[in-house]
């Protein structure tokens, strides 16, 4: 046998020891590949990956680390220090950095997607904005503006026409969507008053931002930008960022894309959109073949020639460009942000970076687990490039705004093996068997000693005690002292309920006849503590009792005992004259009264 | 932007949508309800994607007709957008309103919006409406747009509610050809051949599932009942180690590793394992049944009655139940009970065991002659067996031997007066 028998074990092991055991072992592993450069534990950064970027922005060959915050802040870190921080005029969407010309020295612009607008800073200073193409408005809404500013038509009559445009697909501006949404006239008519005047125009926002190299594949080569815009634009700018050379429609806004390819070559623009597939654009067309996703992607890879997409359900899917699925890795908790690990310079390595929102950073080669480094936190952005003189280094932050760098080793072994992994450290776990008594074992002793006489005693006791049960029901069910009768082939049922606080209170019958026959003759009545409670009746004739109906019937009590507080049950009778035991009885127990302050 | 007097202070309502969007599908719920409450305060409620977005988490947390209500009044600010439209069919389908899910996919459909998930969650309605036919058509048009494992999934499900394993075998398959190392279809497909009787084949996927997901009890549990099946219990009781740590409350986990020790003839652990798992799941007739096998071996017969009495007040229709009890009742010497407990046992089916063991309780009990008539039915149905099943358990030929020479030898004895 391979394995030892798991009582057999002579030195008990605790789970936890064997859990402490598989996860010092796989730090171990993590860190064979992933060397610790530094961590800020205060860096306060509110960003996701698309915001976080390296780039050697000074031209000294010192790669810098920019993180454009949702504070409105582009921080830049050099080293371990925060070289300069620069105030973003919005909440940026996504930052890129891009080689606008050849010209030495060769310094990258800084492109801030926010809003409708792209900031383009030069030496961290801004240079151009460049607004977002606007979006042609209807002739439907134009018209019904148009009415307004001369006075054709009234408020409400444009409001109207808006609102049957935008039922007919129109998409109508901001500005025409406050004005149909607003609720009162006074709001209304300054809002038509301050915008009768003024162009109507629609605007849309980047959702995404990525760059594209123009002819070269260098590092420093030329490159261009390309924006998602929440109109399902992709669009790509001139090297200059002034110009839009390419626009193609997608059907869905863009939420991640993914650039390969040479512009003036051959490339291909894989954008993952908010309906949950995947489009890509070949040379500025849209391309027929569509990845439709089981769930909403959040995050893409482009491999060379495959795309990896993570999914809300936990699963990364690898596909080939030309949409057939490849493979999938399945993992046990979220996906919270996916990275491209690409090293170049030294050796040709890609892979997959993933991260869970257990704070578990998996780094994949095809689909293979390499490493894996536990965060005490969930990630939020990841970003693996150049930083510093380091080729290699991965910049990871935190929920809390923590900032880790860490460094891969230079001659890490990427290469996952392809044997699969050995058994989860959980086989180790010695099982909990509950521990049985001395005392058990002795009394299943006497059992097998003594089980004929113990089963016979046993048996006897049970119809015994089966007969008791027996004649205890006979019993209730024939003398009346129950809530049912089943005498004479009808079948009662009576309820009693009591109302009130005191010193008056109601007791309130329901009698159903569920049986099969009419019941006649019947008189209900109550038998009570005359020093406690009066009764105004205490004889009612119950009407005939039809089968299923339901019969109501109301005493009035009142509570005499003067010196108050106290309490006793009240017993209600259905008699019939046939017999001198009641047919069926109920117990209501009264509540404490409470007393009245004047006696009367 | 904020402020720009060119726009006069109208906010764009879109501004936000991307960074709900990331929230949502980084499945930061809290964060991104933050985000959606703070944007809708700002619009008055009147912005598109964030209520869809909104529905879609209150969806995911189980509340249902307040998302529903969402997406109505998403819905209302963008009638043409077929999302809303495919969400509110989701919303009624989780709601157990199929047919009205139904409608409102036949909609999308007539929108133009023919793509995977339409059809298959038609396919899903249908399935739930048992409209089995027009289910498999669903899904099949469903896999024709675009293939996918769920589409795979539920197919194959439809196909092993109409028991029809094998098209259900053939569809796994097809979807594993797709995606060869899905653990759940591993798994899946390796259940239905389990079902079927082959366990070979079942154990291949099943193990083949368990290298990719070592940790999934369902396939731990089915991987070491077949290795239990081949008394290989230290093997099995490895693999249930790991499923303890996963899934400590299973009380199917509990009744296996009990039957392990069972096997194992460690008596006690199996009992304390046993009486965990019945602990755990009171009303699951096999732990009753194993509790009263294992005591039966330990002779404590009186507790044995009991767990085979439960086990048959659970599950009135399996045969072997009364056989065993019919045992336990000859121990405690009820001869009577334990006849008629036999007799109802062999009505139920036929089998050579019960027919061996009634005759030895009736010959332990002086009834020869309807001793050897039980005897003779033991030899007729032990005969048709297959060489294979007859070696299967030595003890059956050993017992067999000892009371035909018994019996042989009580007849041709003078009948004593």
């Amino acid at each position: 046998m391979a394995q030892p028998a798991p009582m057999a074990q002579p030195a008990p092991v605790t789970g936890e020891q064997v859990m402490a055991a598989a996860r010092a072992n796989e730090e171990r592993k993590a860190r064979s590949i992933w060397l610790h450069a530094w961590h800020d534990p205060v860096a306060g950064l509110k960003a996701y990956s698309p915001c976080v970027r390296m780039a050697d922005i000074s031209g000294d060959r010192d790669s810098k680390l920019l993180v454009a915050g949702s504070d409105r802040k582009l921080k830049i870190y050099k080293g371990t220090s925060l070289l300069s921080e620069n105030v973003l005029l919005d909440a940026p969407v996504s930052i890129c950095t891009f080689y606008p010309d050849a010209n030495r020295p060769k310094l990258p612009s800084v492109a801030v997607a926010a809003g409708s607008n792209i900031f383009i800073y030069r030496n961290l200073r801004p240079y151009y904005k460049f607004p977002l193409p606007t979006l042609p408005v209807s002739p439907k809404e134009a018209a019904a503006w148009e009415g307004m500013r001369l006075g054709r038509t009234s408020i409400a009559e444009a409001k109207v026409a808006l609102a049957a445009a935008r039922e007919s697909g129109v998409a109508l501006t901001s500005v025409s969507q406050e004005l149909v949404a607003a609720d009162d006239e006074a709001s209304a008519q300054q809002l038509v008053d301050e915008h009768k005047d003024l162009p109507l125009i629609r605007q849309t926002v980047c959702t995404c931002m990525e760059v594209l190299k123009r002819e070269m594949e260098d590092e420093d080569a030329v490159s261009m930008l390309v924006v998602g815009t929440e109109s399902g634009l992709a669009l790509v700018l001139d090297p200059s960022g002034s110009t839009i050379l390419v626009n193609v429609q997608l059907p869905s806004p863009p939420a991640f894309m993914a650039v390969g390819g040479l512009f003036t070559v051959d490339y291909r623009i894989v954008c993952a959109c908010r309906n949950g597939n995947v489009y890509s654009i070949k040379n500025g067309e849209l391309s027929g073949s569509v990845i439709e996703l089981e769930s909403m992607p959040c995050g893409l890879v482009r491999l060379d020639k495959s795309i990896l997409v993570g999914c809300m359900t936990n699963v990364v899917h690898s596909f080939h460009l030309k949409g057939r699925k490849l493979y999938s890795i399945y993992l046990p908790a979220p996906i919270t942000c996916m990275q491209l690990l690409a090293i170049t310079k030294t050796r040709s390595i890609r892979a997959l970076l993933v991260a869970l929102s257990t704070g578990e950073l998996r780094l994949y080669n095809e689909k293979h687990v390499v490493a894996t480094l536990q965060f005490n936190e969930p990630i939020t952005a990841i970003r693996f490039g150049c930083y510093g003189r380091e080729d290699s280094a991965l910049a990871v932050v935190g929920e809390s705004g923590a900032l880790t760098i860490k460094m891969m080793q230079r001659l890490a072994d990427l290469e996952a093996s392809t044997t699969p992994p050995g058994p989860p450290p959980e086989q180790d776990v010695p099982l909990s068997i509950p521990k049985k008594t001395k005392l058990y074992v002795e009394q299943t002793q006497r059992e097998r000693e003594q089980a004929t006489e113990m089963h016979r005693v046993f048996q006897r006791d049970l119809c015994k005690m089966r007969l008791a049960t027996a004649r205890a029901y006979v019993k209730i069910i024939t003398d009346g002292q129950g809530p049912m009768s089943y005498s004479a082939g009808s079948a009662l049922r009576l309820t009693a309920q009591v109302q009130g606080l005191g010193p008056r209170f109601k007791i309130k019958l329901e009698l159903q006849n569920s049986g099969s026959k009419v019941v006649t003759d019947m008189s209900a009545t109550f038998t009570y503590n005359s020093m406690l409670y009066r009764l105004k009746k205490s004889v009612f004739a119950v009407p005939v009792l039809i089968p299923g109906l339901c019969y109501r019937l109301d005493a009035d009590v009142e509570y005499v005992d003067e010196n108050g507080g106290g309490a006793d049950a009240i017993r209600v009778m259905v008699c019939s004259p046939k017999s001198s035991l009641p047919a069926l009885s109920a117990i209501v127990n009264m509540p404490v009264s409470e007393g009245l302050f004047s006696q009367y | 932007m904020g402020g720009q007097p060119k726009k006069g202070g109208v906010a764009l309502r879109e501004k936000l949508n991307w960074l709900i969007h990331m929230q949502y599908v980084r499945q930061d719920y809290e964060v991104c309800l933050k985000t959606i409450e703070a944007h809708l305060k700002e619009c008055r409620g009147l912005s598109e994607y964030p209520l869809y977005v909104k529905a879609m988490i209150k969806r995911q947390r189980g509340e249902i007709v307040e998302s529903l209500q969402l997406f109505q009044a998403a819905t209302c600010l963008n009638p043409h957008n077929t999302a809303n439209l495919k969400q509110v069919g989701r919303s009624l389908y989780l709601l157990g309103r199929h047919k009205a899910a139904l409608d409102v996919y036949e909609e999308a459909l007539k929108l133009g919006s023919e793509d995977w998930e339409v059809w298959h969650s038609k396919g899903l309605c249908n399935f739930h409406l048992k409209q089995y036919d027009a289910a498999i058509e669903c899904f099949k048009r469903a896999n024709l747009v675009q293939r996918h494992d769920s589409t795979y999934m539920q197919l194959g499900k439809v196909y092993t509610l109409q028991e029809q394993y094998r098209t259900a075998i053939e569809v796994y398959t097809e979807a594993l050809e797709f995606s060869p190392e899905n653990p759940e279809l591993l798994t899946t497909v390796g259940l239905l051949y389990l079902r079927l009787g082959e366990n070979y084949k079942a154990f291949e996927f099943l193990g083949n599932s368990l290298t990719h997901d070592p940790k999934n009890a369902k396939t731990i549990l089915a991987t070491g009942s077949i290795i239990q099946d081949h008394s290989d219990m230290d093997v099995a009781l490895v693999k249930y180690r790991i499923a303890a740590v996963q899934t400590p409350n299973s009380a199917q986990l509990w009744n296996n590793i009990g039957m392990c020790f069972f096997g194992k003839q460690r008596f006690v652990a199996a009992i304390a394992c046993l009486k965990r798992a019945l602990y755990l799941d009171p009303f699951e007739w096999i732990i009753s049944y194993n509790l009263g096998l294992v005591h039966l071996n330990t002779g404590q017969y009186a507790s044995a009655f009991h767990y085979f009495s439960t086990s048959i007040n659970l599950k009135p229709d399996f045969p072997s139940s009364y056989m065993y009890l019919a045992i336990t009742l000859s121990r405690l010497d009820d001869f009577e009970n334990a006849c008629s407990a036999y007799d109802k046992a062999i009505e139920m089916d036929e089998d050579h065991l019960f027919e061996l063991n009634y005759a030895i309780t009736l010959f332990n009990h002086d009834e020869v002659q309807k001793a050897a008539k039980h005897f003779a039915e033991f030899q007729k149905l032990f005969s048709r067996l297959d060489d294979e099943a007859k070696k299967a358990d030595p003890e059956v030929s050993e017992q067999r031997d000892a009371l035909e020479k018994a019996l042989k030898a009580a007849i041709d004895a003078p009948e004593v007066s």
